[in-house]
C-alpha cells in the first residue's frame, strides 16, 4: 500500500473508512514509522482543534441589543434640580415664617 | 410529542452551538436554530435530519445582507465591550476572553467550506452527513477537514505566540 495521504488518515481517525480500507490503512502504519508520526500528528491536530473550538463556547448574549438602551440623566441635571428644590424650599419657610411673625403681631396688638 | 418537537429536542443543543461558535453570539445563534426548526414545520417529510438542519441553518446565516446588517452592530458592541473591560480589568476574565478572540481570529481565518465541516463535525455529524449538508463529495470530506485542522491549530498557535511575545517585550 501507498502511503496513505492526510485526509485518508483523518478519515481513519474519525471512522470514516469501510472496514477494508481501515484495516488496509492500520497494517500499513504499524509498519511504517513515518506514517505513524503522521498519525501522531494528526491526533494532536484533532484533539488541538476540539480544544480550540471550546473557546467560543462562552459567546456573550445580548450583543444585539433587542431594544435601544435606555438613556441615563446626566448626573449634573439631578445636581441642578436638587440645588433648585433646596433654594426653593429654603425660601418657602423663610416667606412663610416671615408671615406667621406679622399675623402673630397683628394679634397680640 | 410533535415530530419537530422531537427534533428540536434531539438537535437543539448542537444546532444551537455549532451557530454560536460560527457566529460568536448566542442570541443570534438562538434566533437562526428557531428559525430552522420554523422551516422544518413546513416541510411534509425531511430524509437525513441531521443532515437538512445544519445545511438549512448554514444557509441561513449565508444571508449577506442580514448577517452585514449585524455584523455591523456586533463589531460596533464588541469595540464598546472592550473598551468597558480595560476599565476593570479582571485577570481571568481577561485570560478567558483573550482565547476566545484568537480561537474565533483563528476560525475566521479559514475557508468557509473547511470551517464549516470542522464545526458540523465536532458536533458529530458524520462524514456523509457533512458532505449533504454542504453538497461535498463524500471522498473530499476529510481532505476537508484535515486542511482545517491543520490550519486552524497553526493560525491559533502563531496568534499565541506572537501574543507572548508582546507580553514578553511588554514585561522587559
Amino acid at each position: 500500500m501507498q502511503h496513505p495521504d492526510e485526509g485518508t488518515i483523518h478519515s481513519w481517525l474519525d471512522g470514516a473508512l469501510s472496514a477494508d480500507e481501515a484495516a488496509r490503512v492500520e497494517a500499513h502504519v504499524k509498519d511504517c514509522p513515518e506514517c505513524a508520526a503522521a498519525v501522531a500528528e494528526a491526533r494532536g491536530f484533532i484533539a488541538a482543534s476540539s480544544r480550540i473550538l471550546t473557546a467560543l463556547d462562552n459567546a456573550p448574549r445580548g450583543v444585539i441589543p433587542a431594544t435601544a438602551p435606555k438613556k441615563r440623566v446626566d448626573p449634573i441635571v439631578w445636581r441642578i434640580a436638587a440645588t433648585l428644590l433646596v433654594v426653593a424650599g429654603g425660601t418657602f419657610v423663610v416667606l412663610r415664617s416671615n408671615s406667621g411673625k406679622s399675623t402673630s403681631g397683628f394679634t397680640t396688638y | 410529542m410533535t415530530d419537530v418537537e422531537r427534533l428540536f429536542r434531539t438537535y437543539n443543543a448542537a444546532l444551537v452551538r455549532y451557530l454560536t461558535r460560527r457566529l460568536g453570539d448566542r442570541d443570534w445563534a438562538e434566533e437562526v436554530a428557531q428559525e430552522t426548526f420554523v422551516r422544518a414545520l413546513r416541510q411534509t417529510s425531511i430524509q437525513n435530519e441531521r443532515a437538512w438542519l445544519f445545511a438549512v441553518a448554514t444557509n441561513l446565516v449565508r444571508d449577506e445582507a442580514r448577517k452585514d446588517m449585524r455584523r455591523r452592530k456586533h463589531l460596533a458592541l464588541l469595540a464598546e465591550e472592550e473598551r468597558d473591560e480595560m476599565v476593570e480589568p479582571e485577570e481571568t476574565t481577561i485570560e478567558r476572553a483573550q482565547e476566545a478572540a484568537m480561537a474565533r481570529k483563528a476560525i475566521d481565518a479559514l475557508a468557509e467550506r473547511d470551517r464549516l465541516a470542522l464545526l458540523m463535525r465536532e458536533e458529530g455529524l458524520d462524514y456523509n452527513e457533512i458532505a449533504e449538508a454542504l453538497e461535498l463529495s463524500p471522498g473530499s470530506v476529510g481532505t476537508t477537514l484535515s486542511r482545517a485542522r491543520r490550519r486552524l491549530v497553526e493560525s491559533y498557535e502563531a496568534l499565541q505566540k506572537s501574543r507572548e511575545e508582546r507580553e514578553k517585550n511588554a514585561a522587559s
